[in-house]
């Protein structure tokens, strides 16, 4: 049992939604309305696309173009990073592509090789589908880690010198600041995990129940993927701080003043 | 101890120490005078590595560098102008730059105790959050975990400037009676010349 097919014709009325929320916009004139269209039809457009090249890459389902996609997708996911992060590219590229990378590899072998037990552990619906999801995650998690940490190491660098004039490592200097970037951005995640299930029913589990799969392996799956996400983003959020206290940092462990990007 | 050999730092292209050398002894402490803005504080910064500059700088004829840096530094207690802390009780802090990997220095309370009072704090500034403290008190604290470390070199970036007349002489007093290099960085003119070498910023010395 499948999933019902929707009819082009039918997609129409899913837009159709669309209109109160651009009536009550246009009389309460609450200025969004232009972005709106533009995001739906930016959206539109994106999975579009996205439905193009999965049927292409689940049609060929080759080793490689699966890896490639799959690496090809970190690299972006840690350009969007830098972006939003407002952070130097030539400082941080290499670093952030890399705390993307590692943990999203490790932590989706190990899903599909030990978990699932999957005969071809770089087949197309797992490795596109699941690693789609970890590292979705993985950029949302760490998408304020990097901005944080920049961000506190800059206004906290009286703070920083005063400690590495008494004796501080570098480390131990940056301690108190480490801890507290990883709590602020590693708690939503627990916070998340502890309420799921409660109001909503997660997109994965949605999906599996629509595509066919029974309740009780929707829920497995679920549980599975929700710990692949919480490792792995713990992993990135580790990575990135340890790999920015080398780049951010020059070889006297002084701060570098290019760590942001001029605007 | 401490060379400084045409030093010249520069911030934007410009210059704000120009072709400065100066030498320290062991056990001498010199005052470093100037006006402001005229880089006072930024030769102590190069001396720590913080600043980029062109010349040389030697710490006991090991000349800095970024391989040297650290071997440079744990032998030097750096007393940042308007010292920073991160937010902890007086006590937690104190402990935890006694434990510095550089330092391990086993400071119990009987200790700490003696240090605060020689620099006349009372002990019940051991519970209080260091945000909490004036700048003044901030100071002497440093001064506190300064004389706790014992390094043989001091750089001090104006010490006592939140003090008050009768609580500096005696913080200067006891600077005196420590036994290790130091350059005070300064622009107040009361601290007596016969007792520290003067460095004048602009080469007379």
């Amino acid at each position: 049992m499948g999933a019902v097919d929707i009819s082009y014709w039918s997609m129409l009325w899913a837009f159709v939604l669309l209109i109160p929320v651009v009536l009550v916009g246009i009389y309460l004139r609450l200025g969004f309305v232009t972005d709106l269209l533009i995001a739906t039809g930016r959206m539109t457009l994106q999975l579009a696309l996205v439905a193009v090249y999965l049927e292409f890459l689940f049609k060929l389902n080759n080793t490689w173009l699966n890896i490639t996609y799959g690496l090809l997708m970190a690299s972006i996911a840690g350009l969007a990073i830098i972006q939003s992060s407002k952070i130097s590219y030539r400082l941080f590229w290499k670093s952030v592509i890399l705390s993307i990378i590692i943990p999203y590899s490790v932590v989706l072998i190990f899903f599909n090789s030990v978990i699932i037990q999957i005969e071809h552990i770089f087949d197309a619906q797992y490795i596109i589908v699941v690693g789609g999801m970890i590292l979705g995650n993985i950029l949302g998690i760490n998408i304020f880690v990097l901005s944080s940490f920049c961000k506190t190491a800059h206004t906290e660098n009286n703070t920083y010198l005063s400690m590495i004039g008494m004796g501080a490592s570098k480390t131990e200097a940056l301690l108190p600041i480490i801890v507290h970037t990883i709590r602020i951005t590693f708690m939503p995640t627990i916070a998340k995990m502890a309420t799921i299930g409660l109001v909503s029913l997660p997109g994965m589990m949605t999906g599996q129940i629509l595509g066919g799969s029974s309740p009780t392996i929707a829920i497995k799956y679920q549980i599975a993927i929700m710990l692949a996400i919480l490792c792995s983003g713990f992993l990135s959020i580790c990575l990135q701080i340890f790999f920015a206290l080398k780049v951010a940092y020059n070889d006297y462990d002084v701060l570098h003043s290019s760590v942001f990007r001029k605007k | 101890m401490i060379n400084c050999n045409s030093v010249t730092i520069s911030f934007n292209k410009q210059a704000i120490v120009h072709d400065f050398s100066c030498h320290i002894k062991t056990s001498e402490k010199a005052i470093l005078h100037g006006n402001s803005g005229s880089g006072k504080s930024s030769i102590i910064k190069a001396i720590m590595g913080f600043t980029p500059y062109s010349g040389e700088i030697s710490v006991n004829d090991t000349i800095v560098s970024p391989e040297t840096i650290h071997a440079i530094r744990s032998q030097i207690f750096y007393l940042h102008q308007n010292i920073h802390f991160h937010e902890e009780t007086v006590q937690h802090t104190i402990e935890s730059i006694c434990a510095f990997q550089h330092n391990s220095i086993n400071c119990d309370e009987h200790t700490i105790l003696k240090v605060l009072h020689s620099c006349f704090l009372h002990k019940s500034i051991l519970l209080q959050n260091i945000s909490s403290l004036s700048g003044g008190e901030r100071q002497r604290i440093g001064l506190c975990i300064g004389i706790l470390l014992n390094k043989p070199i001091w750089l001090l970036d104006e010490p006592f400037n939140g003090l008050d007349e009768d609580t500096k002489t005696a913080c200067v007093q006891h600077i005196l009676e420590i036994d290790a290099s130091m350059i005070i960085v300064t622009h107040d003119k009361s601290w007596d010349s016969k007792l520290f070498t003067q460095i004048d910023l602009n080469g007379s010395r």
